[in-house]
């Protein structure tokens, strides 16, 4: 079946792909808070945001077209939400709404799709995300595409049997059918496990990346921040 | 329901991410303490499952369709605090890959759709599950649990938008509480039947469910406080000064339009309680309190009608 590949651009190689890691998703942080405390009716400053963001995007090689239909994404929800509050508070609300989670969205997909996912989890861990929840993280990776074919599979079956009704008769047998994957899932974690400790495993997951920090991407980090302040401080303030 | 950046003020976001980290800190300790290593990869696993879960969709009253959520079936299955850190990173990778949810409103989002599914909705489970010997008493706890947590989880979204002078309380609180009475069904429903086919098939799987002792007795008072409170603070959301809404005066934005369905949909109120907050919170009560008597004798129709069928 057809997946929406995590990291389809990922391995790309433009200046921003070989940023180190950490850098970036400090980057990101960095540049969704100063996003979201920005006064919502300094809109010189959103626009200097999205220029900043795009001037990032031109310089990763990222198709312009992806970035752009993945950012759309939220548009449904956040449109849904702001119209409703639109009929209770000023168009002011909606708009900042609308852009601030817009841009934060922009920024989050360009790292995501400049950054294979294991490079990614490892820069985490490097930022003290407890290594549990990293372990947690790359399972989960590795096996949520097969789950999910499976569920999509379990599903056409079910439609097709059923004439796609989801009545409560059907929402027993949507029980059973995901309690048998389940019981699947959890005895191919046990095997996974066992296969792991036979091969040596003890609790330790090894073999994560490990970064050297290089001026270029201090210079790239220099940049980001003064940008931000600068966007922060001026633009706000005229 | 995935809060994205934007629609959350820094005082919200800020304050639900501090909690988050907090519980998630209390559930990495107590996971590492009884650590089993085995737990990590059937961890994982495990959460492929709950994102592959929610992909489904099932239908709710007029047209709108919902998703399993999946923190109470995790906490069932695995604990709670070993369903925390499972719900934690679906969340992380939904906000970082999916575009679901924002990076500043994680903890939030972590918070309403997780924890409180996860912990509050185990101990609801486990409060319902001690009164009763039967499995059936296990599938009902399941079904409470499930469907408060979504509701609370809805509740919780309509408070933090709120306090941030996005949407109006009066009106955001019960229209959200109302629409997941419903799509909490759904939740309740399909998680009752994962849990029940588990049950019949591989008993050991279903958290706890050899060592009776286990399940407490004392978290009745926790998740009534959690819900008093609740009821006690939605009028003085809407109290707390209004930043947006001041820039908007300031600018002369304020929508001209906005006002007459204002006052059209302003009064979430009784009639003969001279005190606007309190018959607010007198109204939300007693729905709340009709809502639960109604999910509740549902439940237990839909429990008995299967236990007939698959009887005779």
């Amino acid at each position: 079946m057809h997946h929406n590949y995590l990291d389809r651009f990922a391995s790309l190689g433009s200046p921003i792909h070989r940023l180190d890691p950490r850098i970036k998703v400090i980057s990101l942080f960095a540049f969704v808070l100063t996003v979201v405390i920005t006064p919502a009716t300094s809109f010189y400053a959103f626009f200097a945001y999205f220029c900043l963001i795009m001037a990032i995007v031109f310089l990763s090689d990222l198709p312009l077209s992806f970035v752009f239909k993945r950012s759309l994404v939220i548009i449904p929800f956040s449109l849904m939400v702001g119209l409703f509050n639109l009929f209770f508070k000023p168009p002011i609300v909606f708009i900042n709404m609308m852009v601030k989670s817009w841009l934060s969205v922009l920024a989050i997909v360009t790292l995501s799709s400049t950054t294979p996912f294991n490079v990614l989890l490892s820069a985490l861990e490097a930022l003290k995300v407890p290594h549990i929840i990293i372990d947690i993280l790359s399972f989960m990776y590795r096996y949520v595409f097969t789950l999910i074919d499976r569920v999509m599979k379990m599903e056409r079956a079910r439609v097709s049997r059923s004439y796609g009704r989801l009545g409560l008769k059907q929402m027993s047998a949507v029980g059973n059918m995901l309690g048998s994957l389940f019981i699947n899932t959890y005895e191919r974690g046990e095997r996974i496990y066992m296969a792991m400790v036979s091969r040596g495993f003890d609790g330790q997951v090894l073999g994560r990346t490990h970064f050297v920090l290089t001026v270029y991407d201090a210079v790239f980090l220099g940049y980001m921040v003064t940008a931000l302040l600068l966007i922060r401080i001026m633009v706000v303030r005229w | 329901m995935h809060l994205p950046d934007g629609f959350l003020d820094a005082k919200t976001w800020a304050t639900m991410d501090v909690a988050s980290a907090g519980v998630i800190a209390y559930a990495v300790k107590k996971t590492s303490e009884k650590f089993e290593d085995k737990q990590v990869p059937v961890m994982g696993v495990v959460a492929a499952f709950v994102f592959a879960a929610q992909m489904l969709n099932f239908p709710v009253l007029g047209g709108t369709s919902g998703h399993l959520v999946g923190a109470v079936l995790a906490a069932v299955l695995l604990g709670p605090w070993a369903a925390t850190l499972v719900m934690t990173s679906v969340f992380i990778i939904q906000a970082l890959f999916f575009q679901d949810g924002g990076i500043m409103a994680l903890g939030a989002n972590i918070f309403n759709m997780g924890i409180i599914g996860t912990v509050a909705g185990y101990y609801i489970f486990s409060y319902v599950r001690s009164h009763f010997d039967s499995d059936k008493g296990l599938l009902f706890g399941v079904f409470v649990a499930s469907w408060i947590s979504v509701v609370l989880a809805a509740v919780f979204t309509a408070l933090e938008l709120a306090f941030s002078g996005t949407s109006p309380t009066k009106v955001v609180v019960p229209a959200m509480a109302t629409v997941h009475v419903f799509i909490g069904l759904g939740e309740a429903i399909i998680t009752t039947a994962i849990v029940s086919f588990i049950l019949k098939v591989r008993r050991d799987l279903v958290y706890g469910v050899s060592e009776q002792t286990k399940y407490e007795k004392r978290a009745l008072p926790v998740v009534v406080a959690i819900i008093v409170m609740l009821i006690l603070l939605s009028p003085f959301a809407s109290s707390f000064p209004d930043g947006l809404e001041k820039a908007a005066e300031v600018h002369s934005f304020a929508g001209k339009a906005s006002i007459v369905l204002k006052t059209a949909m302003a009064d979430y109120a009784l009639p003969g309680v001279a005190n606007a907050s309190l018959s607010t919170i007198i109204a939300g009560a007693i729905g709340a309190v009709l809502v639960f008597a109604l999910a509740f004798t549902a439940g237990r129709s839909i429990m008995f009608k299967r236990k007939r069928r698959s009887a005779s």
